[in-house]
């Protein structure tokens, strides 16, 4: 990538850049705590995810502002302004991902203990697609790779598909053990959290390739 | 484009003495509508503007190849008068400079010479039309004796567009003509250039990508000497096909 004339221009946009990656990695601890949590039920730890949302948030009030200053300071073009505008769009999905991955908590700390006879790993295993998904999202936005985006939506086909399976599973799990019912809507609940957040990980491709191609899907 | 072309350049080039200046440019220039001619310094837009009225006839040194076509005529056959020629196309340079006249025979200069109009009433007529669509004429009518050189450079500068929209040119013809503004002022003019294009075809030259981007509907990008690419504005400037383009609007090194 040529540099522009004014060096504070690319500090500009790189610093913009490395604040959304910097958010990026922040959302994607607080999936990977969520995930955890499925699989071993924490208080204190769901806990600490509610809690981390907060420098999300402040996170992306800081990029929206940043990303403000720059479009008037420099009144860009072309790429540059494609760079700043997905950099607003971005961070705006990572916030709403963050809160997925925090009511993902709120839910753990409503059930307190999955009950003995529920014996399914599924949901947690949609996670950790999820997770991974997002992890290919966020490095396509990284390195700047359309190869990379363009796998994003092709893997969320299968997130799709398998948290349809999980929805079923749980039904007949229900319908089997009406003491487990509780729970089991508690985990569709979170299962659905996960899902949103795999769409979501697939407009943020969507928006690397917009920001490398120039128009829209 | 579908469009109406106005102004056909066909392989033009030119040379000032060894050095040559454009390198076949083919531009279409569209009737109506506004063309923004971008590059660095020294690229050959300014140039090439001035082929569109042979203002360059006047530079002993320079020559030019090629063909500009304008209604289907050539422009540079032997056949047509430069004079006639520039009644039909007026221009707007960088710097307002208005005649040492009052702001009435600054405007009405032109069609007097031309034999435009054929009495007082019809002069005065026209001064006024001509005033009132460049937008100056609320703020000068009860001083129109006053010379044209106590206006302010944004009246100024309107004053040369009525002068310019007084002889009934097809084609304005504008040579970074807001670069000597202030921004309140610029967008008087912007506004302004909008409002002409109804009826007339508009070149202009700018050096602000982002007046380019706001007043013109088909913009074209030289770079030393060549055309490296026309389009849409709207496309040039989100998404230009050329490297050199991009580079340039984005302020690049280049």
């Amino acid at each position: 990538m040529k540099e522009h004339i004014v060096t504070t221009y690319d500090e500009d946009l790189n610093s913009l850049k490395s604040n959304l990656t910097k958010m990026g990695l922040n959302v994607e601890k607080q999936i990977f705590q969520a995930v955890d949590l499925i699989k071993i039920i924490n208080i204190s730890k769901a806990k600490e995810v509610i809690e981390n949302d907060k420098g999300i948030d402040a996170l992306e009030k800081k990029i929206r502002g940043f990303a403000t200053i720059t479009l008037s300071k420099r009144q860009p073009l072309a790429d540059d302004l494609r760079q700043i505008i997905i950099s607003l769009k971005i961070s705006s999905i990572l916030e709403r991902i963050g809160d997925h991955a925090s009511n993902v908590a709120g839910r753990i700390l409503s059930v307190k203990k999955a009950p003995d006879s529920y014996s399914t790993d599924s949901v947690h295993q949609l996670g950790l697609l999820v997770l991974k998904n997002f992890s290919t999202a966020l490095s396509s936005y990284d390195q700047e790779s359309k190869e990379i985006a363009q796998s994003v939506p092709t893997e969320d086909i299968t997130i799709n598909s398998v948290y349809e399976t999980c929805f079923r599973e749980h039904l007949h799990l229900m319908m089997e053990d009406r003491d487990i019912i509780g729970f089991c809507t508690q985990m569709l609940f979170i299962a659905k959290e996960l899902e949103r957040i795999g769409d979501l990980s697939k407009v943020i491709s969507k928006e690397v390739i917009y920001n490398l191609q120039g128009t829209l899907k | 484009m579908t469009e109406k072309i106005k102004i056909k350049s066909k392989n033009v080039n030119v040379y000032y003495g060894q050095k040559k200046a454009l390198d076949k440019i083919n531009l279409e220039i569209p009737t109506n509508k506004v063309t923004a001619l971008i590059g660095p310094s020294g690229c050959g837009k300014s140039t090439f503007l001035r082929c569109i009225n042979r203002m360059n006839d006047t530079i002993d040194i320079c020559r030019i190849e090629g063909k500009i076509i304008v209604d289907e005529e050539d422009i540079y056959s032997t056949e047509v008068d430069p004079v006639l020629l520039r009644a039909k196309i007026g221009m707007v340079f960088q710097k307002p400079n208005p005649f040492p006249k009052s702001i009435f025979d600054n405007v009405a200069y032109g069609p007097k010479i031309h034999g435009i109009v054929n009495s007082n009433d019809e002069l005065e007529e026209l001064v006024i039309y001509s005033l009132k669509k460049a937008g100056l004429f609320g703020e000068v009518k009860d001083r129109l004796n006053d010379t044209g050189t106590s206006l302010s450079g944004g009246q100024q500068q309107r004053l040369c567009i009525a002068r310019a929209i007084a002889i009934s040119p097809q084609i304005i013809l504008m040579d970074e003509p807001c670069s000597a503004l202030d921004p309140i002022a610029t967008a008087i003019i912007e506004e302004l250039i909008d409002e002409l294009a109804k009826n007339f075809t508009i070149v202009i030259v700018t050096h602000s990508m982002q007046q380019a981007a706001r007043v013109s509907q088909q913009t074209a990008f030289f770079h030393m000497g060549s055309l490296i690419e026309v389009g849409r504005t709207d496309q040039i400037f989100s998404t230009p096909s050329q490297k050199k383009t991009q580079d340039y609007i984005t302020g690049k090194i280049g």
